[in-house]
């Protein structure tokens, strides 16, 4: 026996009929407008959590991009200061040999005294750098000038430096794990180590030519203070040496950082965006769905048998 | 004349019929109507005579009572569901969208905690961190506010829906009555039948039903739990508030909680008792492990001005007099220790006060006197009677901090000379522990050959060996591993030792946390949880370092470690916690809706199956008219021939 089929089923069913096509022209038609496909988690539950961890990776990745960018600032700062150190350390290698000639004079030998002073100067200047509002050379102990003169001669001259700055070098994160990269140096390790102190040997060197080194003023005296000079300038070349390897390995980490956040971005795109392609395809789609129920919904109130009783 | 009244019975009968039909007509859309047809009966014969015309037996009801049952039983499925899902839908909205939400904010801070270590001291960033930490504060608390809002208007909404069941059982009851009373005089009454239906299908919606027929027409109505109607009487429902918060419901006059399964009612029950707050419960618990993580951090590291002068705590017990165990603290504190370095402003000198401390023996206050006595009156530990929080005060001439640094000297300092030892560093080992160090040779510190310095854990295990002879540069600081350094100055030394304790969890009893002690945080669970202002006011009391130097980052590196660190049974770090909530209620919604929408597509079946049988076809009543017409036709023109020949018999006459 056939089913019978009256008045409020053929309404009923269309009206079930376009609420769903409705929605779902609505759905396709916010996917497009929005541009994600995943707004909440109802939207795809099994993948909100992939998104989540994603967008998670990616901000973290950004943030370590950012740190390893102001850590590079500061050893770049660092290496930059200490090459000019080691180019006043040369020049003061240089005055060292001139002194040794016998036949300078007292005017010469104060000159060369006077332009000492103005690489200790230099090389106190350089040692209290500092790289975006801090100390480069005090360690951990960022906020006050690492290295002051301690004493000067009756002239007012640097007799004797000493270091206030920490015994601990700072560190900036750059990865997860605590991964960190060492930026700030130990002052004293630099500068004036007992393998190659600088300012001990400009302020030796210093004091020869001006006769007031207890040590002399011979020949002897000025290739000892060349020997110090020179393993001053080797100190500085290692720290020189172990920042530039270090800003060699944070550029391999950053590169390494921007390719992982690119994946983790198209990842994110992938899981989160909406196929604008293919949601205005299935827009289509139930548009034209859409259209046939409401024509065949047009339909459902045409003639009866009452239109046809004369 | 026999004719004639077997002319007026078919006439009546056809006029009957007609209206029938009418009736049929003009109901063709209402709601729950069920067409009705004709039962027509040929009237007694009387004597000899071959009838005595047709009369209306009464009016056929249609009815398929299978598939009204299936309906009901569907119409509680969909009620259930969509209260379920209306609610899971405003909590969903409440935890924001996948790129902005809690979620986020929680990674941010951690982020921006981590940016922090490229310049520890630059206040703007340190806002940043302040600022995302105020924000995460707000956020808990506006996702908490939703919550209990939706969760008073899914009880206000449900105690509703109890009345109204109550409203149509009384109404189904009073139907009863009538249709007992109009069956038992011989009457049909259909449209009381319908009426009923409709009602019966509104308490369906709301709670899960079954009919019981009874005799004259009576139904009963049943939920899972108990009568609803008997006859011409109604049970009323009511619902209370139980001590727990709980919505219960119960037949009136008694308090026994009854279950309801189905329906709007029973799926508002269920989320108003159960769903929301577990949501609710996990919120509060994801707020409360942040806070104790972020604050133990915070309170176990250094700001920029180092040492404390001054702290108090911002939570408080109820009874300082009474067992910290019985204060059911939401940040419990547990049996252990709390070390306080305090350091002496004048000779730098820094010693370390341990603190036994145990919930089950001690008061706030016997917790108060025990600091003040271990640390020798130079930190006075009180109780604010007013707030019953906890504070600390130095003494002039001191400070204090909980950074578990170690001492400065070192403990037990045995060695001859003038070579002074110090121990420094921030100690990354997962247990504290005390080191000794032991030196070996005599000579002068940096300059004689062989002399060397061996440290051992105290379990006696070699943790280093390190030259302190030529090879060294005195007061330089020497790593022996775990993060600590030791150093020794200038000068002589003979065979002697000194010892360390070395100290990564300087709180292990939660004390600082518990009682909110030098925490970023105030308040305990999503209601309350908001950032301290003097963080606002001064940035630089973030604790970015645990040795003091303004440079230092390694509480920064602790405070990251807390994003990768696992809770909540072991499993999920804060961040995956947030998004197992979301993700728990966005399955939630999406199970829901799919159940919804297959649901509706049965509902609809099923009521197109009824209505393949009560309901009206607007083509098979115009037939049914016509038939009805051309009998009136029929009839009338009997009538009138049986007129005629009865004046053609007068006629005779």
């Amino acid at each position: 026996m056939d089913i019978r089929v009256t008045g409020q089923t053929q309404s009923a069913n269309a009206i079930l009929a376009l609420r769903r096509q409705q929605s779902a022209v609505a759905k396709y038609q916010d996917q497009i407008t929005s541009g994600m496909r995943i707004k909440v988690a109802s939207d795809d539950p099994s993948a909100y959590i992939a998104v989540a961890q994603t967008r998670r990776t990616s901000e973290r990745n950004a943030t370590y991009q950012k740190t390893i960018t102001s850590a590079t600032a500061d050893l770049n700062s660092g290496v930059s200061t200490l090459l000019n150190t080691k180019s006043l350390l040369t020049r003061a290698q240089q005055i060292a040999s001139q002194a040794v000639d016998p036949s300078l004079g007292p005017t010469d030998r104060e000159a060369l005294a006077s332009e000492i002073d103005s690489i200790l100067d230099g090389v106190l200047s350089d040692a209290n750098t500092q790289s975006q509002g801090s100390y480069q050379f005090g360690g951990s102990k960022i906020s006050s000038p690492p290295f002051r003169v301690a004493t000067t001669d009756p002239n007012g001259r640097i007799a004797s430096v000493v270091y206030d700055g920490d015994s601990n070098r700072a560190s900036v994160l750059i990865g997860p794990n605590g991964q960190t990269t060492e930026t700030r140096y130990v002052g004293s390790n630099v500068y004036q180590a007992p393998a190659g102190n600088a300012f001990a040997a400009l302020i030796s060197l210093r004091n020869n030519l001006r006769g007031t080194q207890s040590s002399g003023n011979s020949a002897a005296d000025y290739t000892a203070r060349i020997g110090e000079l020179n393993a001053a300038s080797e100190q500085i070349s290692n720290t020189i040496g172990e920042q530039s390897g270090t800003l060699s390995t944070l550029e391999a980490i950053q590169t390494s950082l921007s390719n992982a956040k690119l994946s983790a971005d198209s990842r994110l795109g992938d899981l989160e965006s909406a196929d604008v392609i293919d949601a205005v395809v299935r827009l289509r789609e139930q548009e034209t769905a859409f259209q046939a129920t409401l024509l065949v919904s047009s339909k459902l109130f045409g003639n009866t048998l009452l239109d046809y009783i004369r | 004349m026999n004719a004639f009244n077997i002319g007026v019975s078919a006439l009546a009968t056809a006029q009957a019929g007609l209206d029938l039909v009418g009736q049929n007509i003009s109901n063709v859309s209402t709601p729950g109507y069920h067409r009705q047809s004709l039962r027509q009966a040929s009237r007694a014969v009387i004597g000899a005579r071959v009838g005595t015309g047709v009369s209306v037996a009464g009016y056929v009801r249609a009815e398929a009572p299978t598939i009204r049952t299936a309906i009901l039983n569907g119409r509680g499925q969909d009620g259930y569901i969509t209260a379920r899902l209306d609610t899971r839908r405003q909590i969903e909205t409440a935890f924001g969208t996948s790129n902005n939400s809690l979620g986020t904010q929680l990674d941010g801070l951690f982020n921006k905690i981590e940016q922090l270590s490229a310049q520890p001291t630059d206040n703007a960033l340190r806002r940043d961190v302040v600022q995302s930490a105020g924000d995460i504060g707000r956020t808990f608390q506006t996702i908490g506010q939703d919550l209990d809002t939706t969760k008073q208007n899914v009880g206000q909404n449900l105690v509703q829906q109890v009345n109204e069941v109550n409203a149509y059982s009384l109404q189904v009851a009073d139907l009863n009555a009538k249709i007992e009373n109009a069956i038992k005089i011989g009457t049909q009454p259909n449209d009381l039948l319908d009426q009923r239906d409709k009602l019966v299908e509104e308490i369906a919606k709301r709670v899960d039903v079954r009919l019981s027929q009874q005799p004259n027409g009576v139904v009963n109505v049943f939920s899972s739990s108990g009568p609803l109607v008997i006859g011409n009487s109604s049970i009323v429902l009511n619902t209370s508030y139980s001590p727990g918060n709980n919505i219960t419901i119960s037949y009136a006059g008694t308090t026994n909680p009854i279950t309801v399964l189905g329906g709007s009612v029973g799926g508002l029950q269920e989320e108003y008792n159960t769903n929301i707050p577990a949501t609710r419960a996990r919120l509060d618990a994801l707020a409360q492990q942040v806070i104790k993580s972020v604050d133990t951090a915070q309170a176990t590291g250094l700001g920029l001005n180092g040492p404390l002068v001054a702290s108090y705590g911002v939570r408080p017990v109820t009874d300082p007099a009474a067992l910290l165990s019985t204060q059911n603290l939401p940040i419990p504190l547990q049996a252990g220790n709390l070390i306080i370095s305090v350091t002496n402003t004048v000779t730098g000198n820094r010693t370390n006060a341990t603190v036994a401390i145990d919930p089950a023996t001690q008061s706030l206050n016997a917790l108060a006197t025990a600091i003040t006595t271990a640390t020798g009156g130079q930190v006075q530990a009180t109780v604010n009677t007013t707030t019953n929080t906890l504070e600390f005060q130095a003494q002039t001439g001191f400070k204090f901090d909980f950074a578990g640094r170690s001492p400065n000297p070192p403990n037990s300092v045995a060695i001859g000379g003038t070579s002074v030892p110090t121990v420094g560093g921030a100690y990354t080992g997962a247990n504290n522990d005390n080191y000794t160090f032991q030196i070996t040779g005599t000579g002068t510190i940096g300059v004689t050959a062989g002399l060397s310095l061996q440290v051992r854990n105290s379990a006696n295990q070699v943790v280093a060996t390190v030259d302190v002879g030529s090879n060294y540069t005195a007061g330089a600081p020497i790593k022996i591993g775990n993060g600590v350094t030791v150093s020794l100055t200038a000068g002589t030394t003979t065979n002697g030792s000194f010892s360390s304790p070395v100290i990564s969890q300087p709180d292990s009893a939660n004390l600082l946390a518990g009682l909110g002690i030098n925490g970023l945080f105030k308040g305990v669970s999503a209601t309350d949880i908001a950032a301290r202002p003097e963080f606002s006011t001064d940035p630089s009391l973030l604790a970015a370092s645990r040795t003091g130097q303004s440079g230092d980052t390694t509480n920064l590196t602790k405070f990251g470690a807390l994003r990768d660190t696992t809770f909540f049974g072991g499993v999920r770090t804060i961040s995956q916690e947030f998004s197992d909530i979301a993700a728990s209620i966005g399955t939630d919604v999406s199970s829901l809706n799919s159940r919804q929408t297959s649901q509706a597509g049965l509902l609809q079946s099923l009521v197109n199956q009824e209505q393949a049988v009560v309901g009206v076809d607007i083509n098979e009543e115009t037939v049914k008219l016509l038939d009805y017409q051309k009998s009136v036709q029929a009839a009338s023109k009997y009538i009138a021939v049986v007129n005629e020949a009865l004046a053609s018999i007068l006629a005779i006459l």
